[in-house]
């Protein structure tokens, strides 16, 4: 990206930057003296993992913490230093010069009001002169710039009827509204699908380049940063780790924490390189199959009418083999763990783990089948019972279907937080004690507690931290390994596909697109939504992604 | 929006044959033969308390009563009591007092009870919304007879700030007083839910966004945070105002006021049957019509509601 006034200083300056949070007489400090510059019209990525304070660092540039909060240091904005002015002056800044996207972009929008009536009171904010009428011309171009079909018609509708990427669409348009010179983007692409994260991040890039707009984007995603920074700035516990131009970051990271980071990043081999987990575990692999789901339809009833969830799925896991299930949201691959779980009704179709038939089962017996499936979900704080010990977790399902009880549940709860990488003695304590990635793995423990023959993993590392993440997702590798159960591998990351999963099936809008091995899959997909996906998916490479981004570009034009 | 309109006023309809068959049944069982209560101490001869019966459809089965009941009140008649004179004549005389006193407690909820919720939001976690807090509780719980008969005694009899009783005096000074007991229990419920939605809203992504955007807090708040938050609120105001039109018994009671509620009372100690049910039709309908326009409304401010679009 070119600088709009290369002579000039850093458009954005921030020095010393100390934050803390006041909570009665007790001062919690969790940014602790950051300097770091931002060079006009370049993209800057702030990465960094949960807790390193980098959403707090952004947001304390434009003031837009809670109140609680205690800023010292300087933020020179163009040689200002916005954290000498008062409110209202900051007020004139906010939206103005600095403009901000955030994650949730469903949340970000007031749901009451239509998308229209937003859209103009932010362009009215600071251009008082601009006419009702006229404001509404400026909003329609904005959703034009974005790429909002029909905008005209559409902006009398109010955010539940858009999706979550065109919302993100419409808050990009509310931020470019007065042309700011600076555009912080939190976390902006985290909540949506792959293929829509491409399609938002490439929005951000070509306005950039278009509108000469400096962007600040914040994001735990190597692939996004690789993807779009010019520049990386890597934070870890409220401190600079290392700054750099993207390609030195990629090819030789100086900071230990940036080396970790890179490493734990799931990597897609896209070349097709490195052993293939199928080629290990052939041997494992018959023919009888352990999980077989043939034709299954689940249609959901809602208060607008039917919803197809899945039309007619087939798939087949054979003992002690790792399937992925791929999909973007709304795909129904979650529904198709729950139907396994019986825990959605069937519509049509049969579920059937060995020869037992679970669609038709009565609850008695389905209770007993289901000591023989395990499953682990997306969220461990919400999946443990935060009044129940860690080793009461993860002794239940020994209790209930054993009848284990005294010394000899507490060895083998023991052993089973041993296996999982936990001291034994955690067994005592709660969940909330507990990080996001050690309760996954208390999950996990309790998962395997019964020696399942079929594991449930519906995106059992999407909420956790990339390095944490490895952790866990090579936990998995390692029980699966030793206890040889079948997996269902639930995922819209196809990263984490191509670490651990023997075959993949590819789910899209209830119906399966496409199913092989992973290296058919990955490498030699031969669907369009397949490929789409696969390409949509970043990689930790900025030169992979450049290339690719050109070649979109060529396709465009 | 129309479609929702339609299914609501069909819920109305089914929701009312229900109550005012559960009313009629109920007053249907209540002990006690209201001819014999309307001849006072000395028995009427046999084929006298027949004729009446028979006049008054008093020996109809349950069924019949109801259906003849329905088909006076499809005309608009709302029955006559045992002394002759229409039931709805009866009311009409009683309306204008409970119907202001209503209004003026409920005004006092509306003003008081979301000011005070709102002003206790904004100052979450400090000593103003803990005063608010701990102040809604305390008066919630007292009691609507000793709270009446405490303000009667000291704003009244000592120190002679409103009239004691009865509505004489005439709106407001008249009003004031019973509005402000009858008003206490709702006016609580009032600000604690509004401190809640509000604070829920305060700390919503969406509030982000509009700072980042550059609003001022007066407009943040006044405009979105009201709209989203007044949903609820509105919500409980309006089902609160059929609360108010028919609870006012106790208050009318000990005030001395000659309104609905005291005709009510009065009937149910007289067996008078007819009176009884003609009251609760009308105060159940009230009830109800606000009730339906509260969810058009609430789905007119929320575009969420508006789910067959």
């Amino acid at each position: 990206m070119t600088a709009g006034h290369p002579d000039a200083g850093p458009l954005l300056s921030v020095r010393g930057l100390r934050i803390a949070f006041v909570d009665g007489s007790h001062e919690h400090e969790v940014v602790h003296g950051v300097d770091l510059d931002v060079a006009r019209g370049e993209i800057l990525a702030l990465v960094g993992e949960s807790g390193s304070g980098k959403t707090v660092t952004a947001l304390a540039a434009a003031r837009l913490l809670p109140g609680n909060a205690r800023i010292d240091g300087r933020v020179l904005l163009d040689g200002v230093d916005l954290t000498a002015l008062d409110e209202r002056e900051l007020r004139s800044v906010r939206g103005s010069r600095i403009a901000f996207i955030f994650q949730d972009p469903a949340g970000a929008l007031d749901p009451v009001f239509s998308i229209g009536a937003q859209l103009v009171e932010a362009i009215r904010r600071h251009r008082r002169d601009l006419a009702r009428a006229a404001a509404r011309e400026h909003a329609v171009g904005l959703l034009d710039l974005v790429g909002i079909p029909d905008a005209r018609t559409r902006m009398g509708d109010y955010p539940h009827q858009f999706s979550g990427g065109q919302c993100q669409r419409i808050m990009i348009a509310m931020a470019l509204s007065c042309e700011p010179e600076l555009l912080v983007a939190d976390e902006p692409t985290t909540a949506l699908d792959v293929t829509v994260q491409q399609e938002i991040l490439d929005v951000l890039v070509d306005l950039s380049a278009r509108l000469g707009t400096t962007i600040v984007i914040i994001t735990h995603d190597m692939g996004v940063v690789a993807d779009v920074a010019d520049r990386v700035v890597v934070m870890r516990d409220g401190r600079v780790e290392e700054q750099a131009e993207v390609h030195r970051l990629f090819t030789a990271p100086r900071a230990d924490y940036t080396r970790v980071l890179l490493d734990a990043v799931p990597r897609l081999t896209l070349e097709g390189a490195g052993p293939l987990a199928s080629d290990t575990h052939d041997d494992a692999h018959d023919d009888t199959a352990l999980l077989t789901v043939e034709d299954l339809q689940v249609t959901y009833r809602t208060a607008r009418g039917t919803v197809d969830a899945l039309r007619g799925v087939s798939l087949r896991i054979t003992p002690g083999e790792v399937v992925g299930l791929v999909g973007e949201s709304g795909s129904g691959k979650s529904t198709i763990g729950r139907a396994v779980l019986g825990l959605t009704p069937v519509t049509s179709g049969r579920v059937r783990l060995g020869e037992e038939d679970l669609s038709h089962l009565r609850r008695a017996r389905l209770r007993a089948v289901r000591a023989r499936i395990g499953a682990v979900f997306q969220n461990p704080a919400a999946a443990l019972n935060p009044r129940y010990t860690v080793g009461a977790s993860v002794g239940e399902p020994l209790r209930v279907h054993r009848g284990v009880r005294g010394a000899e549940l507490d060895a083998q709860v023991a052993a089973l937080l041993e296996s999982v990488r936990l001291p034994a003695a955690w067994a005592r304590r709660y969940p909330h004690e507990l990080s996001g990635g050690q309760r996954q793995r208390v999950a996990i423990a309790r998962a395997v507690s019964l020696r399942p023959e079929l594991l449930i993993a519906d995106e059992p590392t999407s909420a956790l931290d990339v390095s944490v993440q490895a952790t866990v997702l090579d936990l998995i590798r390692d029980l699966q390994d030793q206890l040889r159960f079948g997996c269902l591998f639930i995922t819209h990351d196809l990263a984490v596909v191509d670490r651990l999963c023997d075959r993949v099936v590819v789910l899209h809008a209830g119906r399966v697109v496409e199913a092989g091995t992973r290296r058919e899959i990955l490498h030699a997909p031969t669907e369009d939504y397949t490929r789409r996906l696969v390409a949509a998916s970043p990689v930790a490479d900025p030169v992979e992604q450049r290339r690719r981004r050109a070649a979109r570009r060529s396709l465009v034009s | 929006m129309m479609r929702f309109v339609v299914r609501r006023l069909l819920e109305l309809v089914v929701v009312f044959l229900g109550v005012t068959f559960l009313i009629y049944a109920m007053v249907f069982a209540l002990q006690g033969d209201p001819i014999a209560a309307l001849a006072g101490d000395r028995p009427l001869p046999d084929s006298v308390v027949r004729v009446l019966r028979a006049r008054y459809h008093l020996d109809e089965s349950l069924w019949q009563q109801y259906l003849r009941y329905l088909g006076g009140l499809l005309q608009g008649d709302l029955g006559t009591d045992f002394t002759g004179r229409p039931v709805s004549e009866r009311m009409a005389s009683r309306w204008p007092t409970t119907i202001v006193l209503a209004l003026t407690a409920w005004l006092l909820e509306v003003l008081v009870g979301v000011s005070l919720g709102l002003w206790a939001a904004l100052r979450h976690g400090r000593l103003a919304d803990r005063a608010v807090l701990l102040g809604t509780i305390v008066v919630s719980s007292i009691p609507i007879f000793v709270l009446g008969a405490t303000a009667q005694l000291y704003l009244g009899v000592r120190w002679r700030v409103f009239p004691v009783s009865g509505t004489q005096d005439g709106w407001p000074m008249g009003f004031l007083l019973p509005a402000a007991c009858l008003a206490v229990f709702g006016l609580a419920a009032v600000s604690r839910l509004m401190r809640g939605s509000v604070i829920d809203a305060m700390s919503s992504d969406w509030v982000r966004t509009l700072r980042a955007k550059g609003l001022s807090p007066r407009r943040i708040v006044g405009v979105h945070v009201m709209r989203n938050s007044g949903i609820p609120v509105l919500t409980f105001l309006a089902v609160d105002l059929g609360y108010l039109l028919g609870g006012a018994i106790v208050v009318e009671g000990i005030f001395n006021m000659p309104g609905i509620g005291q005709l009510l009372f009065a009937a149910i100690r007289a067996h008078e049957g007819p009176t009884v049910v003609g009251v609760s039709t009308v105060l159940i309908l009230i009830f109800l019509v606000i009730s339906a326009l509260v969810d058009i409304t609430n789905s007119l401010l929320d575009p969420r509601i508006r789910r067959d679009r």
